[in-house]
């Protein structure tokens, strides 16, 4: 009896396995198979552009979102239905979160600030903290309008004269991830020099370990409260990484917002300027103007919601190049300190170039077609090309720095001139000692 | 011969009773009396009109319980500024009578009213005030800081005259603006009614308790520094010597003489912060009338509509455009004084900050009505380049009209739009744009910059000196 119950027992035992075994294999299978589709090799119509710019600046938008911006879900759909922004999702949190660890650390520096004489240099990391708190706040707000905005954008794509192959297709999407791509790679590499020039030559090292000894420096407004631990350097640490990547980021996407538009209507202007030397009928001049019309009120509608962004970008570059100009007057403690320095300051100065040339190419592109209503020869002129001339002339079609001031071309020289005024005023109470002295380490 | 005339006679009465039977008759004795009976109902009802209108404005009592239709708005102009107008006169400006009336017909001017006569008093012991703190200024050294009392009292006597001026025109001015008003497409709804005035309330409530703040602090502020001088054993004595000096340079010290100067003193304040906030609230008002008609273009925006309809537009669009100019002439000197005000008093202030506080109360003092001082600024020139913005925004509706509905008369309102500027001004000098803003900015830096470099910290803080206005 009991070898039976022993054998029963055995033999269940046998069988539970083996169900068990069969389930897990199944598992297996089916799991395979899912990792088998999602896997599939890429045919052609992947690597295919379908020329939209909701395409274009999905993997912008995914940089930018590691970083805490743009907390707005589905860019990486095919389409711009799948975007959605929602208060519940991880990122909006992930962003909050940041917004308020900004405003700590900003309460921080304002404490350090206060602490020591008040001038130009001193508020730097106020300025730097604010406008990045202040653009990460906009930014959050534009996540929000970014899914209709989209959708406008689209709307009006659709209504663009086509492509003629699929490489001019595929060829603004391709330069607006080569320059989002360059600069990132060069903001990163002025990073990476910024740790270089202070780990390696450290004049005052504060604590033994030099790594320590920079996590300090870099985080100084926390450690003039706390006493030193490793885990809040740490955390000091990508604050401020987080920072510097969100300052860049600012100029990056206004770039790609000036790409995009000033596409569009390049669009339209390659389109005119072939039909432009014939008589066209009267129904063509009608759908050119309609579709001038919508994209000005594209511009608009993303003017209205990236205008802060904007002036704070212009207000923050103007003030850190008037800043790292008269820093430049100092003598360099060593060659390394020099080439980031230096090197630092080329970047900024060719970052807010960029931005100002490529956001200031809508109002270019938004005046070429005024150019080319004139060759309109006698027998098509219509009354509508009247109107679209008349509409042309009189309209200043640019994005906006919260409509403080339209930018132009004109804006560049505009700022220079302001740069070099301040500049020359800022030069006359500059006094040497005190950047590269021990005590109050500048870090940006 | 004599048969002749008779015989026509006989022949007419025959063909009147051939003609006019007794139906006839008959229809003309009711119809008669239907036309009398109209009459005398038409007189009665006018009659009645007359008499329930004259009941209702006599026995409107003082005190009646207030139902809904007194708390709602007709969303006008008028309407919405009784009540800041009711406390420019408490402050002895705008002397105008019956602001708060419903209709601005109730609106009038008189030499003899005693808001004219308080504000005509007010104006004179100004002028007493301002003679004496010129006197004290002349006999001290002249420095960009030392002018301060006089810029701030001759700014302030300066908007009391053009107030009185502006209160004469006011109810025609408020006629006009009733009849733009009245011709503009209408509100739908209630809250829309109620939101300029909406505005315009809590625009006025929010600069009168800051206003009311800074005053307070700047008390306190002077209180403080008044012991710490300590001219006196009298510590109330003390305060009104620090703050009314300009009286006390030229009298010795008197009770009456404190209590005048410190009236003075309240009243100069209030009406140096009301006429940045008579700015802004009449470009709120204009800047809404242009939202009342752009709400309307909007509605029809891309649509096929009648020549009719934009002949009216524009010329509603034009009656607006007239409106604020009207307004403008009376109020662009309010206007540039208030700007080059802001404009002194920020440099003054951004050359004080860098000087070392003497105390906290100070310091608390000082960075509060500097962050005010540069909001007010900014709000004023915010809301008054709201007039010209809600301006263009027209520009961007007809733009998307139809080609079917294009037609001679949208083509002269765009082009109108296009040429025209408008916007409140400082007396024809400036445009007020959101562009000035900037450039206001610019100036201010600027000019900050060049005073820095003239600028000694020892003379401020010091006992002898006037640091108060």
């Amino acid at each position: 009896m009991r070898q039976l119950k022993g054998r029963n027992r055995c033999n269940r035992a046998v069988r539970h396995l083996k169900i068990q075994g069969k389930m897990w294999l199944k598992n297996l299978k089916s799991g395979l198979e899912q990792i088998r589709e999602s896997q599939v090799r890429g045919t052609r119509k992947n690597f295919l552009h379908d020329g939209s710019f909701h395409e274009a600046v999905a993997p912008v938008l995914a940089v930018a979102q590691c970083f805490c911006l743009m907390p707005v879900c589905g860019i990486s759909a095919p389409t711009y239905r799948g975007l959605s922004f929602n208060r519940r999702s991880w990122r909006f949190w992930y962003s909050s979160l940041y917004l308020c660890s900004t405003s700590v650390d900003l309460a921080f520096s304002i404490r350090r600030v206060a602490h020591s004489v008040l001038d130009v240099r001193s508020v730097e990391p106020i300025v730097f903290h604010v406008s990045i708190l202040i653009a990460s706040w906009q930014f959050l707000n534009l996540a929000q309008l970014w899914p209709g905005l989209m959708r406008h954008w689209a709307a009006v794509e659709r209504r663009l004269p086509g492509y003629t192959c699929c490489l001019q297709r595929a060829r603004p999407a391709r330069r607006l991830k080569l320059v989002a791509f360059v600069l990132l790679v060069v903001s990163l590499m002025e990073h990476l020099l910024s740790i270089i020039s202070v780990v390696y030559y450290d004049f005052c090292p504060r604590r033994s370990d030099p790594v320590e000894s920079y996590l300090l420096g870099a985080s100084a407004q926390l450690f003039e409260v706390f006493p030193y631990s490793n885990w809040l350097a740490w955390l000091g640490k990508i604050q401020n990484v987080l920072l510097t990547f969100g300052w860049s980021y600012m100029d990056i996407f206004l770039m790609m917002l000036g790409m995009g538009l000033s596409e569009m209507l390049a669009r339209l202007n390659r389109s005119l300027e072939q039909q432009v030397r014939q008589p066209m009928p009267e129904a063509y001049w009608t759908w050119s103007r309609t579709l001038y019309r919508s994209i000005v009120e594209l511009i608009r509608e993303v003017d209205d919601a990236v205008s802060g962004i904007m002036l704070i970008s212009f207000g923050s570059n103007l003030y850190f190049i008037c800043l790292q100009l008269l820093k430049s007057i100092n003598t360099m403690p060593s060659s390394a300190h020099a080439v980031y320095f230096y090197f630092s300051l080329l970047f900024l100065l060719s970052r807010s170039t960029a931005v100002l040339l490529f956001v200031s190419a809508i109002n270019d592109q938004a005046r070429e077609p005024l150019r080319l209503l004139r060759l309109v020869p006698l027998k098509g002129y219509h009354p509508e090309v009247f109107r679209f001339a008349a509409e042309l002339a009189s309209d200043q079609v640019a994005l906006t720095g919260l409509k403080f001031f339209n930018v132009t071309r004109k804006l560049f020289l505009a700022m220079a001139g302001t740069v070099a005024t301040y500049e020359l005023v800022l030069i006359q109470f500059h006094e040497d000692k005190k950047t590269w002295d021990c005590s109050p380490f500048n870090l940006d | 011969m004599k048969i002749l005339p008779k015989l026509e006679r006989k022949l007419r009465r025959l063909k009147k009773r051939v003609t006019r039977t007794s139906l006839f008759r008959k229809l003309d004795l009711v119809h008669e009396s239907a036309r009398k009976k109209a009459f005398q109902e038409s007189c009665e009802t006018y009659k009645n009109q007359i008499e329930n209108e004259y009941e209702i404005r006599n026995s409107l009592p003082k005190l009646s319980r207030s139902d809904k239709e007194a708390f709602l708005s007709d969303g006008s102009f008028h309407q919405a500024v009784g009540r800041v107008l009711l406390v420019a006169e408490f402050f002895a400006m705008m002397p105008v009578k019956g602001v708060t009336g419903k209709h601005p017909s109730d609106l009038s001017f008189s030499w003899r009213n005693i808001r004219t006569c308080f504000s005509l008093l007010f104006i004179a012991s100004s002028l007493a005030n301002f003679g004496l703190s010129l006197f004290k200024v002349l006999n001290n050294p002249i420095s960009f800081n030392s002018i301060k009392p006089i810029i701030f009292r001759g700014s302030v006597l300066l908007v009391l005259i053009v107030a009185l001026n502006l209160a004469r025109q006011w109810p025609q001015l408020m006629m006009y603006w009733h009849t733009v008003e009245k011709d503009l497409p209408q509100y739908k709804t209630q809250l829309t009614k109620w939101k300029m005035g909406h505005t315009i309330s809590m625009v006025m409530l929010l600069g009168m308790m800051l206003s009311f703040a800074e005053h307070i602090l700047s008390m306190v502020s002077a209180i403080n520094y008044a012991s710490f001088c300590n001219r006196t054993a009298d510590p109330i004595q003390n305060y009104f010597l620090r703050t009314n000096d300009e009286i006390f340079f030229v009298t010795s010290y008197s009770t009456t003489l404190a209590l005048w100067g410190k009236f003075q003193n309240v009243f100069s304040t209030f009406i140096w912060n009301y006429m940045d906030l008579f700015v802004m609230i009449v470009s709120i008002g204009l800047a809404s009338k242009f939202r009342q008609l752009n709400d309307d273009l909007r509605n029809f925006k891309g649509m096929n509509m009648a020549p009719s309809y934009w002949s009216e537009r524009r010329i509603q669009y034009r009656n607006i455009c007239i409106l604020c100019d009207k307004m403008d002439d009376a109020i662009s000197l309010i206007t540039m004084v208030s700007f080059s005000n802001n404009l002194y008093f920020i440099c003054v202030q951004l050359l004080r900050s860098l000087n070392t506080m003497p105390s906290v109360a100070h310091a608390v003092y000082f960075y509060f009505s500097l962050i005010f001082l540069i909001g007010r600024t900014l709000a004023v020139s915010l809301y008054s380049s709201s007039v010209h913005d809600e301006s263009r925004l027209t520009l961007r509706y007809l733009r998307c009209v139809p080609k079917e509905s294009w037609c001679p008369e949208v083509k002269r309102f765009t082009e109108e739009v296009i040429s025209d500027e408008v916007a409140l001004t400082g007396m024809k000098f400036f445009h007020l744009t959101r562009k000035l803003v900037l450039s206001v900015a610019g100036t201010i830096v600027t000019y900050e910059l060049v005073l820095i470099q003239f600028h000694e910290d020892n003379d401020l803080w010091d006992c002898d000196q006037s640091y108060y206005s």
